[in-house]
């Protein structure tokens, strides 16, 4: 159950994490209207996945 | 296997969540009635701007509160995108005060009450958090990202209050990471997220103080924090892409994003800068801007204000014995918690007393605007009132106000627990004690709600279309200058217009602006029918003809020792001498290089004055404009009081275009007295008006338009300027 969880919460994380770069690499090309939501969800996603256990 | 409890005196306590949701629904409802259907006066115009464009708004930039915002209002949740914005404010109060409910109930669970009872407690706690007038009217525009602060302080606060709960182990220590992150994160919001932290700290070596010598677990934390922080990414890309709004522009980049300039040291300069609010250099916290216990006198009015607001001053006496009562409340809720529950005590006692003693030495401000009005100006004050920075201080009173009114209803039961049938009936029998908390609801309706407030918006539109096509407007800025914003990067009015602020203009970044935006096209079929009888050709750049090069150089003042003639046009002025700071050099260059070919005006007289320009001023409506010679042989100008008016032109703007007097005498009020300017220019143009036709024989249309003055200054309780 324990692994499970791990996995999972690194997974999150790692999904977060490359959402947020790809958020940033929006925001430079200019596509802030994209970037924007990718980023807030982004940033959300990282509470839980520092919760998790 | 199950958890071993950590709070074995908690017995079946399990947070109620299903509840504290509807506790939150409850208050967005509240606040959606009640809800701003556009923008408002100070800030609020500023973010809404700032959020369409995706730009920065004043030091430190809130860059994560521009991601949200713009975000919310991708989303088709309301038909204005103001309305939209106003609703993040709303959901995030709303959600804190759903989280309020959750810390009230935990703490209530010390007390030892049968839940239901528990539950009651709750609610009566949330519901004065979430009425007092502040947070109220607060949360229902988007004049700060203070309800935002809000959420992260209450999110962190109930994680620790979880983490004061839960045995030592891997999940506490992510409870831990987890608010290192929301505390980083919050801080991109606003410095305000930092609020909580002293909290969050006494907690910690409180309840487990070893965990500070845990290196790894530290070492997290302060990556977690570190990553919360990211989010000022955002400030050097976006400067680079430039926005119409981007205050600071910390960026070195000058024709667009590039890796070099953004990696340049002037960039990260030009951000640390900014994040540190370095631009407005405030005194540090050991030299006093007035006495600490005027400071705390101001805490005191706006607490006054939260359980009957009374904007008009009818019942002080009421207004000062309800303080009085909810202050007690708290304190006595403060003590009972102390005595009942010391595990969350400490988180919470530490936080009310950081957001409300800590809050009034850091902030360390003059004298209130309201405060001390026999003082007049003989003490240094604040250009408005600054209730909105103890918002978090009268959140959470609430809490405390609400666990002393359940103290209070154990007395009148003679009941402790709730828990047998007798004792059940006794809570029952007294719980009328507990509509106390419907007081503020009540008493604070009609000054904390928005509801139908449009007039913001309709001067914004009045001012700007007071202004000819493709002409500058030279404003102070705050009110004369935000709700400009608003309209033209929200609404696309008057895009033509370019909007000069003295108070931005001293700065070197609003000068390369200047230089920089292109002008937008003027489109007549939306414009104001008064100027579609003539073409308006586009001019071909900024109204500040100057290299990029040229208005670096400008430097930061000059000193002119002696007065100085100003030739532009057919003006012929004296400059008075005085020590020339940059924006008076750039707004002279400015009208050196575009006059008369474009028309300037101006929001107030105050400038022009100190500029030595008052000679050429004529009124058109609510703009004072640059005339091109002496205005006393122009036609249709009157001279009055002060100075002259441009008779045609006005009566045209007040009777086909202006929509704010409509506005205003909709509202029939105006709660906020420092921005109680913004109306008078209403009644001081429409005066004018009056007086100018009264001089020109048409004695009918002067009658109709005094009385519709009188009306406006009756509205916003200006009537005392006309005198008995």
């Amino acid at each position: 159950m324990n692994a499970f969880r791990s996995r999972r919460r690194a997974l999150l994380a790692g999904g977060a994490a490359l959402a947020l770069v790809a958020g940033y690499v929006l925001l430079a090309a200019g596509a802030g209207t994209a970037a924007a939501p990718l980023l807030v969800v982004s940033y959300l996603a990282l509470i839980p996945a520092a919760l998790l256990v | 296997m199950p958890r071993p409890s950590a709070a074995p005196v908690l017995g079946a306590y399990r947070p109620s969540y299903g509840a504290a949701a509807i506790a939150a629904v409850l208050v967005l409802l509240l606040y959606i009635v009640t809800l701003a259907p556009t923008t408002a006066m100070w800030d609020a115009s500023e973010y809404i701007a700032a959020v369409k464009v995706l730009g920065l708004p004043h030091p430190p930039g809130n860059p994560l509160f521009v991601l949200i915002g713009h975000t919310f209002g991708l989303l088709p949740i309301a038909p204005e995108y103001a309305q939209r914005i106003n609703l993040l404010a709303a959901l995030c109060s709303a959600l804190s005060a759903g989280i309020w409910f959750l810390v009230a109930e935990r703490a209530l669970a010390g007390f030892g009450i049968a839940r239901p009872f528990r539950l009651a407690g709750a609610a009566v706690a949330t519901l004065v958090g979430a009425t007092a007038f502040t947070v109220w009217n607060q949360s229902v525009v988007n004049e700060k990202v203070y309800t935002v602060a809000l959420l992260f302080v209450a999110v962190v606060s109930w994680l620790m209050i979880r983490w004061l709960d839960e045995p030592e182990g891997p999940r506490s220590d992510h409870i831990l990471v987890a608010v290192a992150y929301l505390l980083g994160l919050g801080y991109t919001n606003h410095p305000a997220g930092f609020l909580a932290l002293p909290a969050v700290g006494i907690a910690v070596l409180v309840r487990r103080p070893t965990t500070l010598l845990r290196w790894r677990l530290v070492a997290a934390g302060a990556a977690a924090l570190l990553l919360g922080l990211t989010p000022f990414i955002y400030e050097p890309i976006r400067a680079a892409h430039f926005p119409r709004i981007s205050l600071g522009e910390p960026t070195a980049c000058t024709t667009g994003l590039a890796l070099e300039c953004t990696l340049d040291p002037v960039t990260a300069d030009r951000l640390v800068s900014n994040i540190n609010r370095e631009q407005y250099g405030k005194n540090p916290v050991t030299v006093r801007q007035a006495p600490i216990g005027a400071q705390i006198g101001m805490w005191w009015m706006y607490f006054e204000w939260q359980w009957l607001r009374d904007a008009d001053g009818n019942v002080p006496g009421l207004q000062r014995a309800l303080a009085f009562v909810f202050l007690a409340l708290g304190l006595y809720g403060g003590v009972l918690h102390w005595q009942r529950d010391r595990r969350t005590f400490w988180y919470v006692g530490t936080l009310v007393f950081t957001v409300t003693l800590g809050l009034i030495y850091y902030l360390n401000f003059k004298y209130g605007f309201s405060q001390a009005p026999e003082l007049g100006d003989a003490v240094p004050r604040e250009v408005r009132d600054r209730d909105y920075f103890y918002l978090w201080s009268f959140s959470t009173w609430g809490i405390w106000a609400g666990l002393g009114l359940v103290g209070i209803w154990q007395l009148v039961a003679g009941a402790t627990t709730g828990a047998a049938p007798a004792e059940r009936r006794r809570f029952v029998l007294s719980s009328p004690v507990l509509a106390f908390a419907l007081v503020p609801l009540i008493v604070n309706w009609g000054d904390a709600s928005r509801a139908g407030e449009t007039f913001t918006r309709e001067w914004a539109h009045d001012l700007l279309n007071s202004v000819e096509p493709y002409g500058v407007l030279i404003t102070n800025g705050d009110n004369d200058t935000f709700p400009l914003w608003y309209a033209q990067e929200v609404e696309g009015v008057r895009q033509d217009v370019t909007v000069l602020v003295t108070s931005l203009l001293g700065t070197d970044w609003n000068v390369r602006q200047l230089v920089r935006n292109p002008v937008r096209p003027y489109d007549a079929a939306t414009g104001p029918s008064i100027y579609r009888d003539r073409e308006w050709p586009t001019p071909t750049g900024s109204p500040l003809a100057l290299s990029m090069e040229a208005a670096e150089a400008i430097p930061d003042y000059t000193e002119l020792r002696e007065a100085a003639r100003f030739r532009a046009g057919n003006i012929d002025a004296i400059v008075p001498p005085q020590l020339l700071t940059r924006d008076k050099i750039v707004t002279l260059q400015m009208i050196r290089s575009s006059f008369p070919s474009r028309a300037i005006y101006f929001s107030a007289s105050v400038y022009p004055e100190e500029l030595g320009l008052s000679d050429y001023i004529v009124r058109q409506g609510l703009a004072l404009r640059l005339w091109n010679g002496l205005p006393s042989s122009a036609p249709g100008t009157v001279p009055t009081a002060t100075g002259h008016l441009d008779v045609p032109r006005t009566l045209a703007l007040w009777t086909d275009v202006y929509r704010g007097p409509e506005a205003l005498l909709e509202q029939d009020d105006w709660v906020d007295r420092a921005s109680i300017s913004i109306p008078l220019q209403y009644v001081f143009a429409g005066g004018l008006l009056a007086e100018g036709l009264d001089r020109t024989g048409r004695d009918s249309l002067a009658t109709e338009v005094s009385q519709k003055v009188r009306a406006i200054a009756d509205a916003v309780d200006l009537s005392e300027i006309f005198g008995p």
